[in-house]
């Protein structure tokens, strides 16, 4: 019966420590890359024009619709013999934010929605243009409102990186079994920690999702 | 004498669906001009403000601003529909103001008017908020510049949009309903700025209410729409002490008991 060694949990903090970085760096690039793909989609979706709203239904229709880990496969082991070549960080954090891409446009849609269509007629009569309109009138009004939302996909995204081990990115599940587990043949330690990372982050950013949300509706009611 | 006229509609028509809701428009209105346009809800008098500002697209016809074709280009060969970009260069000579205001919410009232000509007309950040200010001041607004919509009451929130349309200096503006939707003792205060705007310039414009008596007293013009066409068109005297068709009389005697 295996028992908890305190001393090899203080040994192979700074590995997890280190892991944790990556782990975060990837959870940031792909929630930049995620947040920002997804406007795209949800902007291009509402176009009027089908050449432009037509194809982005269906390319994010069809990145939901397939698995995560298959998608990083493809990223990492296809596509070099297609001749792109992606370091396993970069094939990570693509294929994180193009994943959750395809949900926060959902996210963006909804907010979008909910911009009163007087908003974009005041527009249309003080003859902006289509990115003022964007930039200056109707994003200020839709993003707000979803930003829980949006913050709710970031702790889900963040709960998936272990994914990226799939495809050797040496983040905290990583080096819990393959590197410090794999040569000590000791799980319980650095699996168990590696759970209480993720559960106090997870808690961490609920919590803040939560206070930006009450803080929201609150300003929503004293308007 | 024969000048040509700052709106011109010819044979305008739209439907939503199985609703005919303009048949066959025409209708010149000069420049300087202060038409109300009166009639039962639903005859399309709003259609016709909201196709002037491009926010509805008529199904035939044409439009013309100030001699350029609303939604077309003209060639040596006929009409072609036009590109977004025309469009959107003839309508800078129209400014509306919206039945729900439709202000800005996240913009003080400051840049909600001085906003447009920043981006839109390039003027630099000090112009525009000088003409903003002096536009606000216009309207009786100078002293909020810095409040935003949502602690406005809604006659105040309408006269920024009426200084936030003229910002832009349009040559034709189009009042949809403007005091509908304010609480009864509010309405005077955007009238008073209406008519003020009616006496001191010679801008045209194109006014859609339900309030009769202002209709007549800003009006040098009448035009009454019922079912999709225009009635009757003339001069408010005539048209509001001695209507020529039925469907006028009838419709005035509705309203004026209401009120």
């Amino acid at each position: 019966m295996n028992h908890w060694d305190w001393h090899f949990v203080w040994r192979t903090l700074p590995q997890l420590v280190d892991a944790l970085c990556v782990t975060l760096q990837a959870t940031a690039l792909g929630m930049l890359l995620a947040a920002t793909l997804g406007l795209f989609w949800a902007v291009a979706r509402r176009s009027a024009a089908r050449l432009v709203s037509w194809p982005a239904a269906a390319v994010v229709e069809f990145i939901r619709s397939t698995p995560l880990l298959v998608q990083l496969y493809f990223l990492y082991y296809v596509f070099p013999s297609l001749g792109v070549t992606l370091s396993a960080m970069a094939a990570g954090v693509i294929g994180l934010g193009v994943h959750y891409s395809s949900y926060t446009a959902e996210v963006y849609r909804a907010g979008l929605e909910g911009v009163p269509r007087g908003q974009w007629e005041a527009a249309t009569a003080l003859n902006l243009s289509k990115w003022d309109t964007l930039r200056r009138v109707v994003l200020p009004q839709a993003i707000p409102p979803v930003l829980p939302a949006l913050g709710n996909y970031l702790v889900a995204m963040f709960k998936e990186t272990p994914l990226l081990s799939a495809i050797t990115v040496v983040e905290l599940v990583h080096v819990a079994k393959d590197e410090i587990g794999a040569e000590t043949f000791k799980y319980l330690e650095p699996l168990t920690l590696v759970g209480v990372i993720f559960l106090v982050l997870s808690l961490l950013s609920a919590a803040m999702i939560r206070y930006v949300e009450a803080k929201w509706t609150l300003r929503r009611i004293a308007v | 004498m024969n000048e040509q006229p700052i709106i011109e509609l010819c044979g305008v028509s739209k439907s939503f669906g199985q609703l005919r809701v303009l048949r066959g428009i025409d209708l010149d209105i000069n420049a300087g001009q202060h038409v109300s346009v009166i009639g039962p809800s639903g005859s399309g008098k709003s259609t016709l403000l909201r196709l002037l500002m491009t926010l509805e697209k008529p199904d035939a016809g044409t439009v013309r601003i100030d001699g350029d074709y609303l939604y077309h280009l003209d060639n040596t060969n006929g009409l072609r529909p036009a590109p977004p970009r025309h469009t959107r260069q003839v309508r800078a000579k129209v400014g509306m103001v919206f039945q729900h205001f439709n202000l800005f919410p996240h913009m003080s009232v400051l840049r909600n008017v001085s906003m447009a000509p920043l981006r839109v007309q390039g003027l630099s950040k000090q112009d525009a908020q000088q003409r903003a200010e002096d536009l606000l001041g216009m309207v009786g607004l100078r002293d909020k510049l810095d409040s935003y919509p949502h602690q406005l009451s809604g006659g105040q929130k309408q006269r920024v949009a009426i200084a936030r349309a003229l910002a832009m200096q349009p040559k034709v503006m189009l009042f949809d309903e403007v005091t509908s939707a304010l609480d009864p003792e509010l309405v005077g205060e955007v009238q008073t700025v209406l008519r003020e705007l009616a006496t001191s310039t010679n801008m045209t414009m194109l006014i859609v209410t339900h309030q009769m008596r202002f209709a007549q007293q800003i009006a040098d013009r009448v035009v009454f729409f019922d079912r999709g066409v225009i009635v009757e068109d003339g001069q408010p005297e005539v048209i509001f002490s001695n209507p020529r068709h039925d469907r006028t009389r009838r419709f005035l005697q509705t309203v004026l008991e209401a009120t």
